[in-house]
């Protein structure tokens, strides 16, 4: 506990500076969460869990520790009780909080960073709540449960970590994870990071986030456009002249990336900063929990 | 190259200072094409992937940049007006320099060229330390001494140098040269004026005898610059005429302008020149204004030979002549007055007062002398008038006489014995008398007296110590013949004998004119003093001329004039042309030239060639680099259109710009929606007149109009149209409703083509003179204007039973704002003969005259918007009839008048 309470400190030193905006959008993570139904998480089966599932009779090896004895009391026979097997999978979050998230375009409401986040807390929230252990990917704090650790994440996502993909480690075996990035990184360089997560044996859960000025091109004339993460820059004499060809090259993009989480067993979801966070976020819920189910069945 | 940056110039140099902007420039122009927006965009990744567009450069390449840099940089020079001049005086060896100028009137014209040379001369000099001689060639009163100074000492006098009022007299220059120490003059510089006079060849030749050594450069300014030169001021009659000088060469037309003493112009002369002769300007101006002449100048020409004062003897006085008997009025020669008149016209404005009232009158308005020619006794009711004006200032001249020697007033110098003195009758033993010398004193002294003229009778005064002082003139004998008398600030002057021949010869000689020339120059003030004894018996200088022709305040070079010697003076260097002034009177001193005084210079002296002000290298570098500057421009514009993506796409601009240029945009894509409107909807319209009063009438009327026959009838006609007769359609409108106004025009050619074709093909056109049937304004005259050379077809006044009568309402008259004027529509008389087929039987016009638009006018409550003259609401409702009934007439044709065939063609169907 003393490392907890250190920790809780910690975070309520950092609170001032650079997560002052997360408190909010947690609350407004739950809400969204809130308005999901939340999945039935438990095992069918018994094991170790907290909820009642059966009694059964005492049987040769059962050690006695387990013998209900209130059960037990009300018949000749001995009755061990036995909860509902109630295992906690883990759910790591990522999303990119790169400089380049900062983009807004006149046609969005928000940043893509703002709704990375938004996200990104909103599925460690819902997860939360079904027990789920929840973690910030390359975060070097153990994922943990409750609202404790929904703070832990939501402090790691409120600071600013310079890179632009995920890494992982051996703990995240067998778990789920959700990497919210615009994922605008050359492909290969994309295809690296993915492999090596999902060689530790994670299922993950792709989400693009897309300004729909980064799609569309909107803009006219004479423009020298810079690259927010990187000293790179195009003069455009006549921007109007590129869009469709921009077109065709984002889409191209987008479309290595879903082929890419294609071939990784990985599932594929676009966020435009223009919709509705809920909108993506009720799929997106599917597909973690469901994956999460698939991944236990299995 | 040094030589030839030394002779490199430039008009305004201080433009060059623009050369410090071309850094700014540069700067400016780095940044052409202008920056590009910056705009953050994270996927500028597959941006940068994508293939590679053809784009101009972002940076202006660094030759178009030198190219610009460039054009600036002439621009810069262009402003600065370059010129290429070899140095001047190249070619002049060295060693000391003798630099003679013409400094008279004659140089005066073109001094600051002459400075502007002599100062690049002694620039010149300076540089090389070369010692110099300036001298001058007018003969100044001060004459310095001929020695060789320092060109900066010479310099820092030249720069102050005045040209003087005087001729040049080069040979008197040549004589002091020859007395000057110069043996070691190596060249000579002879800035001439450009003017023979004062003896041009022969002081060239002299020069040429005295230093024979010396290199000699004669400049002089251009022909078309030499002076103009005024000759004197004549009277010729009662105008005042002057000679003015031309040189060959000079301009053909040039203009006196006449100032007075303020400076203000008085009156500008054009004359014609006759180059190298002498034309005539004469001019007369109201006596008021001819008093004021100060001064006759040729404008333009700034010396003192352009410039003729005039003094006070030019002044014109009114002068008041009265005698008493007037019964040799039909004998001029035995009038009293005639030659007193005869003498003074020139010089005064005369009068001969026939009243006392006439008189007094006079010497209200300003009364400079009063001549009494025998008059005895001045009338009692005005003898204190005039003693008081006399007292003023005013000068009262009487001649003897019969009646004067009779008995006289107190208004005489002197006091006269009672009769008179004959000498030389048949009684007497004395023979008539001559003139004596007039003593100095006298305004007469100087005349030259006539010995023929001699006194045969006079009146005689009594001797008085102070006689002599009064006298003026005396015979002979010593008997006063005028004597004088100050009064006041006036003075009473008398001659002894008549104003006629009765008494003496006098006034038949040419003194008398003269004398007569004195008195009426006579300045009271002058007069007093004159009668003092201790008088000034000179005149100084009190304005002199300057060598530009102003007035100027005399320096102490020039001298007064003896008041005798005053006439015979001449303009010297000791006497100035200017104005001298002795007490209260002044006399002019003035140039006396001739056409000789203009002769130019021969173009080449004793063998030297006279070159011009401007020597031949001058050239201006502006036009060159002007060229130059266009060429770098369209090199520029060239690359630019090449660097903005080839010529391809300019010529792609150009066809579209001159596609545009072709088609003609915006109005008539209006006009046309407005023409496409009224074709498919009937509708009323009216002619716009461009008075808006009048098309606001219009316009109203023809609204109510159409509210009208909406009610009342089943046509249903949109809103009305204001066209324009000149430029729109007018095919689409079945009536057109044409207000004349009174100042309408004729319309032109393709206008009036166009109003025929619109009758001819079926339109009807109402034309309303709004005016009631009074054809007062020329309403009517404006519309034969508008109707003229169209073929209109005979009109006649509706008759009865026309289709207009009973197109839908039954009328027998046609009110609108007014009642009675008739209404005119083609003649039906000779109907048969036309071709029914194209009106319908409908006249294509029609002319009223009672402003029905006024009266058809509506506002949005349906009232009435003008009152109907003299007005009654039978009236307004029949002009509503009229309109309606007009309306139907012009769309509905003749089928009205086929309606009186109904009955014979029920009975033919019932057969």
């Amino acid at each position: 506990m003393a490392q907890a309470s250190a920790t809780t400190h910690k975070l309520a030193q950092r609170g001032e500076g650079a997560s002052l905006a997360l408190p909010p959008m947690l609350v407004r993570a739950e809400k969204i969460a809130a308005t999901v139904i939340l999945g039935v998480h438990g095992r069918r089966a018994a094991g170790p869990g907290e909820t009642f599932w059966q009694y059964r009779p005492y049987g040769s090896g059962d050690s006695t520790q387990r013998i209900d004895w209130h059960k037990s009391a009300q018949s000749d026979r001995v009755f061990i009780r036995e909860n509902e097997w109630e295992s906690a999978n883990t759910l790591w979050v990522w999303c990119n909080t790169g400089p380049r998230m900062a983009f807004k375009s006149h046609l969005a409401q928000d940043t893509k960073l703002d709704r990375a986040q938004l996200l990104a807390l909103a599925l460690a929230s819902l997860a939360s709540r079904a027990h789920e252990r929840i973690g910030a990917l390359g975060s070097p704090r153990q994922p943990g449960y409750g609202r404790l650790a929904l703070l832990r994440v939501a402090e790691w996502l409120g600071e600013r970590h310079p890179d632009g993909l995920p890494t992982a480690g051996a703990r995240q075996r067998r778990a789920a994870a959700v990497l919210i990035s615009d994922f605008l990184e050359p492909l290969e360089d994309v295809r690296r990071a993915m492999t090596t997560i999902a060689a530790a044996g994670v299922s993950g859960h792709i989400v693009q986030i897309a300004d729909p000025a980064e799609e569309t091109l909107p803009y006219d004339g004479r423009i020298e456009f810079l690259g927010m993460d990187s000293p790179l820059k195009y003069l455009a004499k006549k921007t109007e002249v590129l869009r469709e060809d921009y077109k065709t090259a984002y889409q191209a993009h987008r479309e290595g990336l879903k082929q890419l989480a294609r071939a990784l067993g990985w599932s594929f979801t676009l966020h435009r900063t223009d919709e509705a966070p809920a909108r993506t976020l009720l799929p997106l819920h599917l597909l973690v929990s469901g994956a999460a189910n698939r991944r236990t069945s299995a | 190259m040094n030589e030839v940056l030394q002779g490199l110039g430039f008009g305004t140099p201080l433009a060059l200072y623009g050369l410090l902007a071309l850094p700014i420039i540069w700067w400016l122009l780095r940044f052409t094409p202008p920056r590009p927006r910056p705009q953050a965009f994270p996927p500028v990744r597959i941006l940068l992937d994508l293939p590679k567009q053809d784009e101009t450069p972002d940076k202006t390449p660094w030759w178009l940049l030198l190219l610009r840099l460039l054009l600036a940089a002439i621009v810069i020079f262009l402003v600065a007006q370059p010129f290429f001049q070899p140095p001047g005086t190249q070619g002049l060896p060295r060693g000391q320099r003798l630099v003679i100028v013409d400094d008279g009137w004659a140089a005066a014209q073109n001094w600051q060229e002459t400075r502007r040379i002599l100062t690049d001369l002694l620039e010149d000099a300076r540089s090389k330390s070369e010692q110099v001689v300036l001298v001058g060639t007018s003969p100044r009163a001060q004459a310095s001494d001929i020695a060789a100074e320092s060109a900066r000492s010479v310099l820092d006098r030249v720069r102050i140098l005045p040209p003087s009022a005087l001729t040049t007299d080069r040979l008197a220059l040549l004589e002091r040269l020859k007395a000057a120490p110069l043996a070691d003059t190596k060249s000579i510089i002879l800035l001439t004026d450009g003017v023979e006079a004062g003896g041009g060849e022969a002081f060239v030749a002299g020069l040429k005898s005295l230093l024979p050594a010396a290199a000699l450069r004669i400049i002089g300014p251009d022909a078309n610059k030499h002076p103009l030169a005024l000759g004197q001021a004549r009277l010729e009659k009662s105008d005042i005429a002057v000679d003015v000088y031309a040189p060959t060469g000079s301009s053909p037309s040039a203009a006196l302008s006449v100032k007075a003493s303020n400076g203000r112009t008085l009156l500008d002369v054009p004359v014609a020149l006759k180059p190298g002769a002498t034309a005539t300007a004469s001019f007369t101006l109201p006596t008021a204004l001819r008093n004021e002449i100060q001064s006759i100048t040729i404008a333009g020409q700034n010396h003192a030979g352009a410039r003729q004062l005039l003094d006070d003897r030019w002044r014109k006085r009114v002068i008041a002549l009265v005698a008493t008997s007037s019964s040799e009025q039909a004998q001029p020669l035995l009038s009293p007055l005639h030659y007193v008149s005869r003498g003074l016209e020139p010089y005064a404005e005369l009068f001969t007062p026939e009243t006392s009232a006439d008189i007094s009158n006079l010497i209200d308005a300003g009364l400079s002398m009063l001549v009494l020619a025998d008059v005895g006794t001045v009338p009692e009711e005005i003898s204190p008038k005039v003693s008081e004006w006399v007292e003023k200032g005013g000068i009262l001249l009487r001649f003897a006489g019969p009646r004067l020697a009779a008995g006289h007033d107190t208004l005489v110098p002197v006091t006269l014995r009672e009769g008179d003195r004959t000498l030389g009758s048949s009684l007497s033993w004395e023979t008539p008398q001559t003139l004596q010398d007039f003593p100095p004193k006298s305004p007469f002294s100087g005349l030259t007296i006539d010995p023929r003229i001699t006194v045969s009778r006079q009146v005689l005064a009594e001797p008085d110590a102070a006689l002599s002082d009064k006298t003026w003139a005396s015979l002979a004998d010593g008997t006063p013949l005028v004597t004088a008398e100050a009064r006041g600030k006036g003075m009473i002057v008398l001659f002894h004998v008549t104003a006629n021949a009765n008494w003496s010869n006098l006034p038949l000689s040419g003194l008398f004119v003269e004398m007569m020339a004195r008195v009426a120059g006579l300045d009271p003030a002058q007069a007093v003093a004159a009668s003092s004894s201790d008088a000034q018996t000179a005149f100084s200088p009190r304005l002199i001329m300057s060598g530009e022709g102003d007035l100027v305040s005399p320096d102490g070079t020039a001298q007064p004039i003896e008041v005798s010697a005053f006439d015979k003076a001449v303009v010297s260097g000791v006497h100035p042309p200017g104005l001298y002034a002795q007490g209260g009177k002044e006399r002019a001193l003035n140039h006396v030239l001739t056409a000789d005084s203009v002769t130019p210079l021969a173009s080449s002296l004793a063998g030297v060639a006279v070159t011009g002000y401007q020597p031949e290298a001058r050239t201006t570098l502006v036009p060159p680099l002007a060229l130059a500057a266009f060429l770098i421009f369209l090199l520029d514009c060239l690359a630019t259109i090449w660097l903005g993506g080839g010529l391809s796409r300019f010529k792609t601009a150009a066809a579209v710009f001159a596609l545009v240029l072709v088609l003609q945009p915006a109005p008539d894509a209006v006009a046309q929606d407005a023409e496409m409107d009224a074709a498919l909807n009937p509708r009323l319209a009216y002619v716009k007149t461009g008075n808006d009063e009048v098309d606001k009438v219009s316009a109203e009327g023809l609204a109510g109009l159409t509210l009208l026959l909406s009610d009342r009838t089943s046509a249903q006609l949109a809103a009305p149209h204001g066209v324009n007769a000149v430029s729109d359609d007018l095919t689409v409108y079945p009536l057109l409703y044409w207000p004349v106004l009174d100042d309408a025009q004729a319309p032109d050619d393709a206008t009036r083509a166009k109003i025929s074709a619109y009758m001819k093909n079926g339109g009807t056109i109402f034309f309303d003179l709004r005016n009631g049937g009074l054809d007062t304004d020329g309403g009517g005259t404006a519309l034969r204007r508008i109707l003229d050379k169209l073929d209109v077809p005979p009109l006649e006044p509706v008759p009865d039973k026309h289709v207009l009568t009973r197109s839908f309402y039954l009328l027998t008259e046609f009110p609108g704002r007014y009642e009675g004027g008739p209404l005119w529509v083609e003649s039906t008389l000779g109907e048969a003969s036309t071709d029914p087929g194209t009106a319908d039987g409908v006249s294509a016009i029609i002319i009223g005259s009672n402003d029905y638009a006024a009266a058809w006018a509506l506002d949005d409550n349906g009232n009435p918007l003008y009152a109907v003259v003299p007005g009654s609401d039978r009236q307004r409702e029949f002009a509503f009839r009229t309109g309606i009934n007009i309306v139907m007439y012009a769309l509905t044709g003749n089928y009205k008048a086929d309606q009186v065939h109904v009955p014979a063609l029920l009975e033919r169907l019932g057969q």
